[in-house]
């Protein structure tokens, strides 16, 4: 029971109360652009969590071993990269030969792999040395925040998009860009003031 | 409506539609300010002339703020409907007596102009400004916000935080924090009812806004919906998780009681173009504020996370309105409906017979002589027909 | 030379000013809203962007064109990557400070989507010249902004620039957190579209952000998930387009026959499966959807337009379907009130025309009859009474008339007042048949007295009534 709640309460805390895409602005963008295409939603959140979860559990069972954690940062920095390409290469190969998916979840896969949130989750990890199921409890509360952030998202896009009385000057990325910005600052106020990796 | 899109025949800058629409909000904010004389006059009772100038300056950077920035951005001005006004007023009702005059400028600044007028006017506003001028200040500001003063002498002047002149007081939030229970005794729950606790200006004397409450309950049925939805969630929340080791019941006055949390849940938190459409989305709508707000109490880093709450409910707003329809409200629309069509059709009616009657008449002068002989010969023989049968 | 010129400042203008990857297409936000805090950390991301920019695009222009679109995202990676290090470990050894504020973004900067949306756009497309001005065009513009916000935020946040303290009075702090580099990013967005109106007026920025598909759609079901396009990079080459746009064209027509045509679909596996729930609907919202193409605007792609009725009827509330409606049916009742009205003043006026003739034929054909039973009179009964025989035929043939002139009238009257909002209008034809049979059964007829012409006259009441139904369902039928 103590391995679940310690996985659920990083969880919870990485989704909701940390949530990295209004906190940190890790994946602000990707969360904005998926936002403006509501169709998409779904699948490429699938694979996000999948990605991150999967990728911030390889670096941290990577971590494990004594000579990577002598490495110093540079090497980390291309360490985790390096999973990444991996795992998104394994995940393609899989998800082409054996499922044999069409072309456009492929491209899915391709912008959910390489991605600020994906990558942020291993330096995150080893910044606040994080045990094996720390780091996954993050790695699936980063893919379930992206999910919150990006509907939260969605709803003020169809808001802005039916309100006619915004002025000229603001119409289309300008009230975009504040409305997050006012959601931000409403998802700061659990934490103070953000974390500053 | 922008300048450049007016009809510009009649060179009329305020079509009767947008005229309608300013006095329909500027009645609005009328009655939230007659809501807001209560806690304005304890507010000015407790902690004397600093009370009405900070209130003053908030009042007068908000409306100079809508001014200018709206002829920045060449909106239309919309001044006339108050709403700035009212933002001013809940802004500094919210902040205690201790602040310095920047920070309500501050907070009054950010709240028209980066929540109000870049989405349009107070009825298209897609988040509370005052929540978002607020927040922004306790994130930036948080020991100007929560340092509440101790309720001066009759005479004295509040001393500005970060001045030898100021003395700290305790106030309920922050026994909240510490676990520190009010005590029993009738006089402290008197106190606390009348205002008589450190606390923020306008947010303190609990009758005042229990008045106001009722006052939205007989007036704005909508607003008191979500008021008392948010209400019940948070006095259900703070009954299951209490913060104080004496009672139930004492820690859900001591949570509805301490804060800001009754103030924003009655004057902040129903704003007018934000109120979901339906009874339900309603519900919904206050019940996650108010659940949102307890989780903030109880986990975030400041004491007071009501104005965070009524961010995020605005944003699921939307979502809100995606509710079901309650059969009484369904009955409702169809009831409304019907009337009209039948009042509609009654007029249609009398249109038609009107036109009837104005066509018979001009068909009568049209053709006097055939009309004539074809009234003539019954009229005629009527008589003899009669007398025949007879 | 002029022309060359002219385009390269065009593209310059394009890609650093109007489509601002930051400003306009909300690429790369992440390191700007987050760490562009002060003018060091700005100048410092802004250098590792543009060199990996300009660098990645000019090998992707040459080296990876052919490659496929999912083997160029690694690759994109990990040059990112090579750059970075290169330039993390120089910063890291002139400014430790900085850089350490700069913390992870800097590796982060790797995976920036501006890299690779502008390198699947433009560099997989266009040759080495065009690269390079887009490359260099788009790095200025991003380095603007990075510099610009850091700057402000400096200023606001901590009161000081490029480390010297200004000595401002109030320092609002919370503009170094993500919230603040947001809404700096917002109101300069907000600035530089209102210069972009001045300037270039036949411009529009808002185009490089589209929001059609929201305005279009819901958060939708997994069936239309599933079956929708992704085109992130505006990927032309895409084979399945052809085949779904063919499908998508056939949708119309089989949804709105209802329940088997989509489990027919639901059976052929290739046919993308879309909102399959119109068993579930009303007639009504069948009939809304079928109208709804009408009204909308013909620019929108015709799968989107078809997608839409049957959505909005499934997912949008009774509400407003029963208003739809009623208004649909309000307008229906009005244009029908307009035609009724106008066949009442034709049925009026050849009325009053087929009554005057009815009028003449009866008294002629009274007058005849009279004449012939005045003769036969005159011929069966003996010279002393000629008189009465003729009064009583003229008299009766003064009451037929009357007896007819008073059942027409009395119809036509009726007729007026029937004319109440619930019944509908019957068709021209039928109502100039109507006085014409009126007055022939009545001719026909005279010699019976008042009550039975009454009833009568409501037997032909009746049987126009029955008359108009048929030609109510018939108007009913044309219509839907």
């Amino acid at each position: 029971m103590s391995i679940l709640g310690s996985l659920f309460s990083t969880a919870l805390f990485a989704c909701l109360l940390q949530n990295l895409i209004f906190t940190g602005a890790y994946g602000g963008d990707e969360a904005i652009r998926m936002a403006a295409k509501p169709k998409q939603l779904f699948p490429l959140s699938a694979f996000i969590v999948y990605l991150s979860t999967v990728v911030s559990l390889i670096c941290v069972l990577l971590e494990q071993s004594a000579r990577v954690r002598a490495l110093n940062t540079y090497a980390h920095a291309a360490i985790f990269v390096g999973v990444l390409i991996v795992v998104y290469l394994i995940t393609l190969l899989f998800v082409k030969v054996v499922l044999k998916v069409k072309k456009r979840t492929v491209r899915r896969l391709g912008v959910a792999a390489f991605n600020t949130l994906v990558l942020a989750v291993p330096f995150i990890n080893y910044r606040a040395a994080y045990g094996v199921l720390e780091a996954v409890g993050t790695g699936i509360g980063a893919g379930v925040a992206f999910v919150v952030a990006v509907l939260l998202i969605n709803f003020g896009l169809r808001a802005i998009d039916k309100n006619e009385q915004i002025p000229k000057a603001f119409k289309g990325t300008p009230a975009i860009f504040i409305y997050v910005a006012i959601l931000s600052l409403a998802f700061t106020g659990i934490v103070g003031r953000g974390i500053n990796l | 409506m922008r300048t450049e899109e007016l009809p510009v025949e009649t060179g009329q800058v305020f079509t009767p539609e947008i005229k309608a629409e300013i006095g329909h909000t500027r009645k609005y904010m009328l009655e939230t300010l007659a809501m807001l004389a209560a806690p304005i006059i304890m507010a000015w009772y407790f902690y004397g002339g600093r009370a009405p100038r900070l209130m003053v300056i908030s009042v007068l950077t908000a409306v100079l703020c809508e001014f200018i920035g709206g002829h920045l951005i060449k909106s239309l001005p919309t001044i006339r409907d108050f709403s700035a006004v009212i933002t001013g007023l809940l802004i500094a009702l919210c902040l205690p007596a201790s602040v310095p005059v920047w920070v309500v400028v501050l907070a009054s600044a950010f709240a028209i102009l980066a929540a109000k007028l870049p989405f349009g006017n107070a009825r298209s506003a897609l988040f509370s400004p005052a929540a978002a001028g607020l927040a922004f200040v306790t994130i930036c500001f948080s020991d100007y916000v929560f340092a509440y003063p101790a309720i001066p002498e009759s005479g004295a002047q509040v001393g500005v935080y970060g001045t030898p002149t100021f003395t700290a007081g305790m106030s309920l939030s922050q026994m909240l924090l510490q676990s520190t229970s009010m005590g029993g005794d009738a006089a402290n729950y008197l106190d606390i009812l009348i205002g008589d606790i450190p606390g923020a200006m306008g947010t303190g004397c609990i009758i005042a806004l229990v008045g106001a409450l009722l006052y939205s309950a007989v007036r704005r049925r909508k607003a008191f919906g979500v008021t008392l939805a948010f209400l019940v969630t948070c006095a259900v929340y703070a009954f299951l998780f209490p913060r104080i080791m004496t009672g139930r019941l004492q820690s859900v006055f001591m949570e509805l009681s301490g804060g800001m949390l009754l103030f924003a849940g009655i004057l902040i938190l129903p704003y007018e173009g934000l109120l979901p459409k339906r009874f339900y989305g309603r519900l919904v709508y206050g019940a996650a504020a108010g659940l949102i707000c307890m989780l903030f109490r109880t986990f975030g880093t400041f004491e007071e996370g009501v104005v965070f709450a009524i961010l995020i409910a605005n944003a699921l707003c939307g979502v809100c309105d995606k509710m079901p329809v309650s059969r009484w409200e369904r009955k409702a629309h169809a009831k409304r409906r019907r009337l009209a069509r039948e009042v509609q059709e009654e007029k249609e009616q009398e249109e038609r017979r009107a036109q009837w009657l104005e066509a018979d008449a001009a068909a009568t002068e049209q053709d006097p002589v055939e009309t004539t002989e074809a009234k003539g010969t019954p009229e005629t023989d009527g008589n003899e027909g009669g007398g025949a049968h007879v | 030379m002029s022309d060359r010129n002219r385009k390269i400042a065009d593209g310059i203008r394009n890609s650093a000013l109007i489509q601002n990857p930051v400003l306009f297409e909300a690429i790369g936000i992440a390191p700007i809203a987050a760490i562009a805090v002060s003018l060091k950390t700005a100048i410092i991301l802004a250098v590792a962007s543009c060199l990996e920019l300009v660098i990645i695009e000019l090998f992707t222009c040459l080296a990876l064109k052919k490659a496929k679109s999912y083997f160029r995202m690694p690759v994109y990676a990990a040059l990112g990557m090579l750059i970075n290090l290169p330039v993390f470990m120089f910063f890291a050894k002139f400014t430790p400070n900085e850089t350490l504020n700069v913390g992870i973004f800097l590796p982060l900067l790797a995976v920036n989507s501006l890299i690779a949306l502008h390198c699947e756009r433009f560099a997989v497309k266009n040759k080495m010249k065009d690269t390079f001005v887009d490359a260099i065009s788009a790095a200025a513009g991003y380095a603007f902004v990075l510099l610009l916000v850091g700057t402000a935020r400096e200023i606001l946040g901590s009161g000081t620039i490029y480390s010297v303290d200004l000595h401002l009075p109030v320092q609002l702090t919370g503009l170094l957190a993500p919230f603040g580099g947001l809404l700096l990013v917002g109101f300069l967005a907000a600035a530089v579209k209102g210069l972009i109106a001045k300037r270039y007026p036949e411009e529009d920025p808002e185009k490089a952000f589209s929001l059609q598909e929201i305005s279009e759609s819901h958060v939708g079901s997994f069936r239309t998930l599933a079956q929708s396009e992704f085109n992130p990079y505006d990927d032309t080459e895409d084979e399945d387009a052809p085949r779904v746009k063919r499908e998508k064209k056939e949708k119309p027509v089989k949804e709105k026959h209802g329940k088997k045509k989509t489990k027919q679909e639901k059976i052929k596996k290739e046919k993308p499966k879309k909102s399959g729930k119109v068993s579930k609907q009303k007639e009504k919202p069948d009939i809304v959807a079928a109208e709804m193409p009408q009204s909308v605007p013909a620019a929108s792609p015709a799968a989107k337009t078809e997608e839409r009725p049957v959505r909005r009827a499934r997912h949008e509330d009774d509400d407003y379907l029963l208003e739809f409606d009623e208004m649909l049916s309000e307008l229906d009742s009005y244009k029908k009130k307009q035609h009724e009205k106008a066949e009442e003043a034709e049925k009026t006026a050849e009325a009053a025309k087929e009554a005057e003739k009815a009028e003449k034929d009866a008294e002629k054909s009274a007058d005849e009859t009279a004449e012939k039973e005045a003769e036969a009179a005159a011929q069966e009964a003996s010279v002393g009474e000629p008189a009465p025989a003729e009064e009583k035929p003229k008299r009766k043939a003064k009451s037929k008339a009357k007896t007819e002139s008073e059942p027409k009238k009395k119809t036509t009257s009726k007729a007026k007042s029937e004319d109440a909002p619930k019944k509908k209008a019957a068709k021209s034809e039928t109502a100039t048949r109507k006085p014409k049979k009126k007055a022939e059964d009545e001719s026909a007829e005279a010699a019976q007295p008042k009550k039975p012409a009454k009833k009568k006259a409501e037997t032909t009441k009746k049987s126009t009534s029955k008359a108009k139904t048929p030609a109510k369902k018939q108007e009913g039928g044309d219509e839907k």
